[in-house]
């Protein structure tokens, strides 16, 4: 499930329309195996991690692209960290913002914290969710 | 977005993007399958390396998604050590694409050599035993009603065993009536009814012919072929055919 601000945004999805095509199956072809996983949070799934502590109740969606770039021998591995709200009891997830991860530096930075803010404002009744598409 | 309609949309929009798809989906898919294989059969890494004369580190590498570098001779070896095939063949992208929605655990699942042979040899000795397993026809009919409803299979099968009537267009039948009229032990998706044999006039005695249903899906065309012409034609929707 997509998250949509009390504004109608969309930002997963605005996130995935910037994106290349290669980032776009990586994360499609990801959330495909997530789908048929029936245990997101057993210890063998690499690609989902529950979050904890600050940013308890949010999980992040866990995909690496090689992304071959000029003036680069070898092909760089970005990391991608989507983040959302998890429902462990209920088997959902609703993807709140897409997420670069470079070391210790995250794109947006302050992704946690934005996704904090959405989940409050989800838990309030405000926005909508949408099927993800 | 786990829909066929969805993928496809999203295929159709560039040739890299299917590229990708191809890519993305030996490089998820195979440590999916590798995991879920694993857990299926309660399998650690160590012991999975162990029996597929790898190391840890490897089997580690191949069930993580985001490592991108697996060989076909890796694959080869883990395919050993679950004993099980490896099929790695081109398809159209309508395949790969219902491949991938449909996917989930159970679909994935795949029985080792030793565990497939030995349900195997179990239904060749409990199909010696009712290859020729008899039955009256007021019995089969009596067990058709106790499922419950079925009249168009009542019809059917009050054809297929008439002995005036051709059986081939009724195979699509065999399986429903394989389910309620074989013994428990020999139901359900293991097995297919292939084959009753037409008693000759005057006789009260069906035979029922079943094989494993695996054996039975590939070989059914062959075995008896449908009269598709006259099933065309409406012959068969008259009671009988003229």
């Amino acid at each position: 499930m997509d998250y949509c601000t009390d504004d109608g945004r969309n930002l997963i999805q605005e996130w995935y329309a910037a994106q290349d095509d290669a980032v776009k199956v990586a994360f499609d072809a990801t959330l495909f195996t997530l789908a048929a996983t029936e245990d997101w949070e057993a210890a063998s799934v690499q690609e989902f991690k529950v979050l904890t502590e600050r940013h308890a109740g949010l999980g992040e969606i866990r995909f690496d692209v090689e992304a071959k770039e000029p003036g680069w021998k070898k092909p760089r591995k970005r990391r991608f960290r989507p983040v959302g709200i998890w429902h462990p009891g209920e088997r959902e997830f609703i993807l709140l913002l897409g997420c670069e991860k470079s070391g210790r530096i995250y794109t947006p930075l302050n992704a946690f914290d934005l996704a904090l803010e959405y989940k409050a404002q989800f838990e309030q009744g405000r926005g909508t969710i949408r099927e993800h598409a | 977005m786990n829909t066929l309609k969805e993928l496809w949309r999203k295929l159709r929009k560039s040739k890299k993007y299917r590229e990708e798809f191809v890519a993305s989906q030996l490089k998820r898919g195979i440590p999916f399958q590798i995991r879920t294989l694993m857990k299926q059969r309660g399998l650690s890494q160590e012991e999975l390396a162990s029996r597929a004369n790898l190391s840890q580190g490897v089997v580690s590498r191949a069930a993580n998604p985001n490592y991108g570098n697996l060989t076909l001779n890796t694959i080869i070896r883990i395919a050993a050590g679950f004993d099980v095939a490896f099929i790695g063949r081109f398809v159209p992208f309508s395949e790969l694409g219902r491949w991938f929605t449909d996917l989930s655990e159970e679909s994935v699942r795949a029985e080792g050599f030793e565990e497939e042979d030995a349900a195997f040899a179990k239904l060749a000795a409990d199909a010696s035993l009712a290859a020729g397993h008899s039955i009256s026809f007021a019995d089969l009919v009596h067990r058709i009603n106790l499922a419950g409803a079925m009249p168009a299979l009542r019809g059917k099968f009050g054809r297929i065993v008439n002995p005036d009537y051709e059986i081939g267009p009724f195979l699509g039948s065999f399986q429903r009536i394989a389910d309620v009229v074989l013994p428990a032990s020999l139901s359900g998706a293991m097995t297919s009814l292939v084959s009753v044999h037409q008693p000759s006039a005057g006789e009260d005695r069906v035979k029922l012919y079943i094989m494993p249903k695996r054996l039975a899906d590939q070989s059914i065309e062959a075995f008896n072929p449908p009269r598709t012409d006259r099933l065309k034609e409406g012959i068969w929707t008259n009671s009988r055919p003229q």
